[in-house]
């Protein structure tokens, strides 16, 4: 029997019937009825063919391989009740916000400290400003250091060559003159005789071109560097201090309270979510 | 102990009486999770959360078939899944029914050894993908009482518990999905005699 020959299909009131009394849900008087049909119509056959093949089919699909067990653990379980007036789950970020402000405020009253204090040091005491004088000329002279080695190895092409190694890993850190000076000293002494008093002054020329940029490279620098040496050493030694236009109050004593107060702000984070949770 | 004593034990908050439970069910919630979901991932991720909810709500479970209390959990935290699956589908209907079609039905299979009738079981293995992507087709709510009752056997009363709904509409929804089932089988080449020869084998 299949498919193509049957007659007329059954009604949606029919089907409905034909399916429930193969499932042994028709009451007696009902599924009488179907067994009366089922007797003699061709159709009503069909039907009960399709649907104990289907049904076989269903019942006969392979079960899925359930992955884990779904036992329960005692953590998972763990009432959620006790909420506070925040989401008890938010506890983590509200204590990061939490030291994100302190640390902010802090930087306020701190920066707002530093200022009028640095505005009373400067009037108090003459020696700040000339620091901060002294300063200004030192930086952009060091950012020119950067791009003197490249001048250098314009005019010399083995140079380049040497360069062009050292250029591209220094590359990312231009403030380090220091090394790429360095890198530029042997074409300096293969160019000139007394590579003696250069070398250490390339060590150190950092420092140096704040007071004479062009000079020493272009010119004749070989007698000066010697007793030079000594005396950019010294201010190379004060930059690092006092860097900032408030030397006095700037170093380690801001970003030590700046830590402190993100300490605290962590701790009191890390308190309250424990406190809640 | 009987399922009912664990049950009792259970409202009382025994964790431990409340995991014998799951461990009696965990298998058919699994099986009528991955039916509805048709990804085995959603369905133990709806498992889990269906025993969860059960285990937090067990003081609302009177009396009856607990099967069918918890089988209701699963097939509402399943509809709640596919809802919001459809707000935000992640796969194209396209794909999903690709992905879950002869692929998902050869996992099942594997274990089964074709070595006696390696043609009858390539037959049974395609019957297989062809039915799930027919129950795939059905809608949510056909699909639910062609799995219950069809696939998991149960009988129309616990299926209608299990689905909150009278008998009568047990009944004649799943007379319909049984309807939309062969016609989407006779569609894809599976008529009454292919199918009932595959099975045979």
């Amino acid at each position: 029997m299949t498919m193509n020959t049957r007659p007329h299909p059954l009604s949606d009131a029919d089907w409905e019937r034909l399916s429930a009394y193969l499932d042994g849900a028709l009451p007696p008087a009902e599924r009488r009825a179907v067994e009366a049909r089922l007797a003699h119509d061709p159709a009503w056959q069909a039907a009960r063919t399709e649907l104990l093949a289907l049904r076989a089919a269903l019942r006969d699909l392979p079960p899925p391989r359930r992955p884990r067990s779904f036992v329960l653990m005692p953590e998972m379980v763990r009432p959620r009740a006790r909420r506070g007036w925040l989401p008890r789950r938010h506890w983590a970020s509200w204590g990061l916000a939490a030291s994100a402000v302190a640390v902010l405020a802090l930087f306020a009253v701190v920066g707002g400290w530093v200022l009028r204090g640095g505005g009373v040091a400067s009037q108090a005491a003459p020696m700040p400003p000339a620091a901060a004088v002294a300063e200004e000329p030192h930086a952009a002279p060091r950012l020119e250091m950067a791009a003197a080695p490249e001048a250098v190895a314009d005019e010399d092409a083995t140079a380049e060559a040497l360069l062009r190694p050292e250029e591209a890993s220094m590359a990312e850190k231009t403030g380090d003159g220091d090394a790429i000076a360095a890198a530029a000293v042997p074409t300096d002494a293969s160019a000139e005789p007394d590579a003696a008093p250069l070398r250490p002054e390339g060590g150190q020329a950092l420092p140096r071109p704040e007071e004479k940029v062009a000079p020493p490279f272009t010119t004749a620098p070989a007698p000066t560097p010697l007793p030079r040496v000594a005396e950019p050493t010294a201010t190379a030694a004060q930059p690092g201090r006092s860097r900032s236009p408030f030397p006095q109050i700037n170093p380690l004593g801001l970003t030590g309270v700046c830590a402190l107060a993100l300490a605290v702000g962590l701790g009191v984070g890390w308190w309250a979510s424990r406190r809640r949770g | 102990m009987s399922e009912d004593a664990w049950v009792a034990a259970a409202r009382r908050g025994d964790l431990e009486a409340f995991n014998r439970l799951v461990l009696a069910h965990q298998d058919q919630a699994y099986r009528v999770a991955y039916r509805l979901l048709g990804d085995p991932d959603a369905a133990a991720d709806a498992t889990q959360d269906a025993f969860l909810k059960a285990y937090r709500h067990i003081g609302r479970f009177k009396d009856g078939s607990f099967r069918a209390w918890l089988l209701r959990i699963v097939t509402n935290t399943c509809y709640d899944y596919l809802r919001r699956r459809r707000r935000r589908p992640t796969v194209s209907l396209d794909a999903s029914l690709e992905a879950d079609g002869p692929g998902e039905a050869s996992a099942w299979l594997r274990d089964e050894h074709p070595s006696r009738d390696p043609a009858g079981y390539a037959e049974r293995r395609a019957l297989a993908a062809a039915i799930e992507r027919c129950l795939d087709d059905l809608p949510p709510d056909f699909r639910a009482v062609a799995v219950l009752v069809d696939v998991e056997g149960l009988d129309y009363a616990t299926a209608a518990q299990a689905l909150g709904l009278p008998v009568g509409t047990v009944k004649s929804r799943l007379a319909r999905a049984r309807r939309r089932l062969r016609d989407c089988l006779r569609a894809a080449g599976w008529g009454t005699d292919r199918a009932a020869g595959a099975l045979e084998r």
